[in-house]
């Protein structure tokens, strides 16, 4: 899969429908978390204000009970009794001047039941109770310990929350990268199956989910490619064997007569009609080769070569046949890359395209084979650049040849893996560029 | 008289072959199936053996390594209609001397068993001499009368095989071959303009001419070789 499909990490990623996924529910998950803490924590509020205001009730109901003569033994009483200091007790005069209790100024209450003093501010719930002789009584309670626990609630809740979306989080993260892990997995084996190994299938896992079931479709696709594919280069071969045999004996035939007949009329028409037979052979023999190395994945020639080796014996190979076409020929070696390839094929590809660069390249012109390394991508570099009609123009009147020999190129570098490219050149020529991994 | 031994299952192949090295003063014997052509190989009296790559009963692969184990050394000349680079392999890989493609020209055929046959004959040498040339195999030097040839590696390459079997058609695709390690068809007169040069630096002026082309066939190095003991 290109670049172009997956322009960053976090876009592959979020493209992925359990990403999406997990981040819909975590969202709807931690939502609804969110609301019920927030239900509890206001039910929670309302009890615990409850509770406090019947403390206070039960508080009022004792001390109005009271008589006046007692009652400031028993607000002293019940300050004593009160242990946590939570209670908040209150008698003051006409003037508002404290007579017991530990409020010492006269607080005013809020409508909502909170005893509030201009000098500070208690956070302490209570009522104000006027008594028959102009006094007045003020019981409350300390919000306090009211006002912790709704802490407390809050921390719990803040906590809670983190967690479970933190956890989430992780979820959908795993839940992620074990579906990337498998869609890469499955993009590797289909890399190395369009490189031509049709050998390779895709995992299928016990779990037999949907990227299983589609695993499983896809594999039994290929099963009926590879099986089709090996029918055809069945019938290729078989083809080639049963063509071969009658061309032979034709052939031989017909060397046999023209031998018969040496010298006479006879020998030159058998002589032009074995070499249309040559002709012909040379043709069925290249579309062969051009199949057999298509089809076939055999690398029994596979080895370490060193390309300047190759490239200097195809140089000294075409030298003098470059030179005799009136045309020069150079050869720069900046780099000895090895790299694996089946040395034969490589200098049948080399060949090719000198051979090529010959005839499209008139008289007083230039060929130049070149070969170099590319350290940062580790890739050997052969180029080779005439100063010919270059790519796409005419073939030059007189030019031989069956025109299989770049499809014959394309084939050999694909069983390679190589990338090959042809291009024009300003203002005339062509390049021909092959880069291969070095190892 | 050399004996030949050929294995194909096509007869009208199988005449023609053993029409062509008649022609050439060689006794052969033929046989269509590979059991029956194995017993004959192993009965030995052979001076070398073609063998088809496909045959019924054992194909040709089996049996030159059937040949080899039993310790059979005659030369085999494999011919087959396939001709991808791996089945070249295998089939000298399993002890064929020589490998050949369907369908083959008849001089080409002659050109391989003959070049076997003195490959497996002759003695070790350290020099070759055809008529007034000479080439020293140890130190590399090649003189025609006298004169001191310069010659670049292939050529001299190209100059020791065509003496070597010297008064042979050599056919180009063989030369390629054996000089340039190269198994399939330039499709160009290279070898015309290497021969060319080579011809420019032995047949120096006034000098018999030793190198002769045979159109449509190949190059032929003329009067017979004489072997100096080394």
């Amino acid at each position: 899969m290109s670049k172009a499909e997956f322009p960053n990490h976090w876009q592959a990623r979020w493209r992925i429908s359990s990403l999406r996924l997990a981040a819909l529910f975590g969202t709807l998950f931690v939502t609804s978390i969110v609301a019920m803490m927030v239900w509890i924590y206001g039910q929670a509020s309302a009890f615990l204000e409850r509770r406090v205001d019947t403390l206070i009730e039960l508080n009022v109901q004792h001390l109005i009970q009271i008589p006046r003569a007692d009652l400031l033994q028993a607000i002293a009483q019940a300050q004593a009794n009160d242990l946590r200091h939570l209670e908040l007790y209150g008698l003051f005069d006409r003037e508002g001047q404290s007579l017991a209790g530990n409020l010492s100024k006269m607080p005013k209450l809020t409508s909502d039941g909170v005893l509030v003093q201009a000098e500070r501010t208690i956070a302490a719930r209570g009522v104000i109770i006027p008594l028959a002789n102009g006094e007045q009584l003020v019981v409350g309670r300390d919000l306090g310990e009211l006002a912790e626990i709704r802490q407390i609630l809050l921390r719990a809740m803040a906590l809670g929350g983190s967690v479970m979306l933190l956890l989430g989080l992780l979820l959908g993260a795993v839940l992620t990268n074990g579906q990337l892990r498998r869609v890469n997995n499955i993009r590797t084996i289909a890399q190395r199956i369009t490189q031509g190994d049709l050998s390779q299938r895709l995992p299928v896992g016990p779990r037999r989910d949907e990227i299983d079931q589609l695993a499983s479709t896809v594999n039994w696709m290929l099963d009926e490619i590879e099986r089709l594919l090996a029918e055809v280069k069945g019938v290729t071969q078989n083809l080639a064997h049963d063509l071969r045999t009658p061309l032979t004996r034709l052939r031989l035939q017909l060397d046999r007569a023209q031998q018969r007949h040496q010298g006479t009329e006879l020998a030159l028409i058998l002589d032009k009609g074995l070499e249309e037979i040559d002709t012909l052979l040379n043709r069925f023999k290249a579309l062969l080769r051009i199949s057999e190395i298509n089809n076939d994945l055999r690398k029994a020639g596979f080895c370490s070569v060193d390309l300047a080796q190759c490239a200097t014996q195809v140089f000294e190979l075409y030298e003098p046949l470059v030179e005799d076409k009136g045309l020069r020929f150079d050869l720069l070696i900046e780099a000895r890359p090895l790299v694996i390839a089946d040395p034969d094929l490589i200098l049948e590809v080399l060949s090719n395209l000198v051979d090529n660069a010959i005839k499209f390249t008139p008289f007083g012109g230039w060929i130049c084979l070149r070969l170099s390394l590319n350290n940062q991508l580790d890739q050997a570099c052969l180029e080779l650049i005439d100063s010919g009609v270059g790519v796409g123009n005419p073939t030059p009147p007189g030019t031989k040849g069956h025109g299989l020999g770049l499809n014959l190129v394309n084939a050999i570098v694909h069983l390679h893996q190589y990338q090959f490219t042809l291009q024009a050149t300003t203002p005339n020529g062509t390049l021909a560029r092959l880069l291969a991994p070095t190892f | 008289m050399n004996r030949i031994l050929t294995i194909e299952d096509d007869a009208a192949t199988a005449s023609e072959i053993a029409l062509e090295l008649d022609a050439h003063g060689m006794t052969v014997t033929t046989c269509g199936d590979g059991p029956q052509g194995l017993a004959l190989a192993l009965q030995g009296g052979y001076d070398l053996i073609t063998l088809d790559r496909m045959l019924p009963g054992l194909d040709g692969l089996s049996l030159v390594k059937h040949l080899r184990n039993s310790g059979q050394n005659t030369p085999v000349l494999m011919i087959s209609a396939l001709s991808d680079v791996d089945e070249r392999v295998k089939g000298l890989r399993a002890g064929g001397d020589d490998y050949i493609t369907k369908p083959f020209d008849l001089a080409e055929l002659t050109a391989r068993v003959e070049v076997l046959l003195r490959r497996h004959n002759s003695l070790p040498t350290t020099q070759l001499t055809v008529s007034d040339l000479t080439v020293d195999l140890i130190t590399r030097q090649a003189i025609r009368a006298g004169q001191s040839l310069s010659l670049m590696t292939k050529e001299f390459q190209l100059l020791v095989f065509l003496m070597r079997n010297a008064g042979q058609v050599l056919p180009k695709r063989l030369l390629l071959e054996v000089v340039w390690n190269l198994h399939f068809d330039p499709s160009t007169n290279l070898i015309e303009v290497h021969i060319g040069r080579l011809r420019k630096k032995i047949d120096l002026p006034g000098m018999e001419p030793l190198i002769q082309t045979l159109r449509g066939s190949g190059y032929r190095l003329t009067r017979p070789i004489e072997h100096v003991k080394g």
